[in-house]
């Protein structure tokens, strides 16, 4: 699994599954999302698919049409959210993902 | 699964739950929360369960996310009615602007026609996959055709012995509402944008007929005479 933190912005439109340390959706994603540490869902999220994560932060107004399991792995089963959205960076590597229309931003 | 022969865990009931202190006391104090008996019944039902697959159709929450994984639960969530929203409207956009053909009639779609097509893409689940579905109320946002079919879909897609929570209004809300779930007896009404228009009020007769495949049914009646019903496959 790779160590990057991937962020899809607000206007960012994946179709393809996410692997990465760290996931932040405020875009739309129409495949799986499987991170080391968390996954967060923005307010403008819109996710499709499944989400395998140690911690998960949900954000009011946020869709998901999909399953969450928990893995191990995580200091905490789930977090809460702050509400705040993080900005669209990418730490580190991306996977070669099979991007259609992404935002994804390197730091 | 059985209501009967299933032992009840002591303390429960609003007066257990509502210790000063607590999530759930707390909880209660807010107007906007609601004791639920289905609630805890449909929790109660799925308790003995290995590895529960819990379906929620309304919006995803973190409240409710959270509530289910420290469970150990598994859960998936599908906002029923905002995605038959956004499909009708698509699907009305596409007729709207569709060719009248040579007689000069422009493509319609009846209800059940609809809803069919609806499902093709939603509720996709694999048979007996799921032990609880927590329903709210969204089958009073559904015209007879599409509810019915959702309802065998939900069917197929319950274990046996799994469980449905649904709630009834007795009159048209005020509000619209979404809800999460605040406790294992409280929930939270959560005021939203009308997503759609209140389009009936079941009568009891007609609840029974809805879910007539399941094999019991319990129904709790609040103060605010909502109707919480729950179904077992």
């Amino acid at each position: 699994m790779t160590d990057a933190r991937v962020t899809v912005g607000v206007n960012g439109h994946i179709q393809a599954d996410i692997e990465a340390r760290e996931i932040v959706i405020d875009g739309t994603v129409d495949g799986n999302l499987k991170a080391r540490e968390s996954v967060r869902l923005g307010a403008s999220s819109k996710v499709q698919g499944s989400i395998l994560t140690p911690r998960i932060g949900i954000d009011d107004g946020a869709r998901l049409r999909g399953k969450v399991e928990m893995t191990r792995g995580g200091e905490s089963k789930s977090s809460k959210s702050t509400g705040s959205s993080a900005s669209g960076t990418t730490e580190d590597a991306v996977p070669a993902y099979n991007t259609v229309s992404a935002s994804i931003e390197r730091e | 699964m059985n209501w009967m022969a299933k032992s009840r865990p002591s303390g429960t009931g609003a007066a257990a739950a509502a210790r000063p202190g607590d999530p759930a006391a707390a909880a209660t104090q807010n107007l906007k929360a609601r004791t639920s008996n289905g609630l805890k019944e449909f929790l109660w039902l799925l308790s003995d369960i290995q590895r529960v697959r819990v379906l929620d159709l309304g919006p995803v929450w973190q409240s409710t996310v959270n509530f289910f994984l420290e469970k150990g639960f598994r859960i998936s969530t599908e906002d029923l009615l905002g995605t038959w929203k956004e499909f009708v409207s698509a699907e009305e956009e596409r007729m709207r602007t569709a060719p009248v053909d040579k007689d000069g009639f422009a493509e319609r779609m009846s209800s059940a026609a609809l809803a069919d097509k609806f499902l093709e893409s939603a509720l996709q689940y694999p048979e007996e996959s799921v032990h609880g579905v927590l329903a709210w109320d969204l089958l009073d946002y559904f015209d007879p055709a599409a509810g019915s079919r959702i309802m065998d879909r939900l069917f197929n897609i319950l274990h046996p012995g799994g469980a449905v929570l649904t709630l009834f209004h007795s009159r048209a809300p005020e509000r619209f509402h979404r809800y999460r779930i605040v406790d294992k007896q409280t929930f939270e009404l959560v005021d939203a944008p009308t997503l759609a228009v209140h389009t009936r009020v079941f009568q009891n007769r007609e609840i029974m007929e809805l879910f007539e495949k399941f094999r019991s049914s319990k129904t709790f009646v609040g103060r605010d005479q909502v109707r919480e019903a729950l179904f077992l496959k």
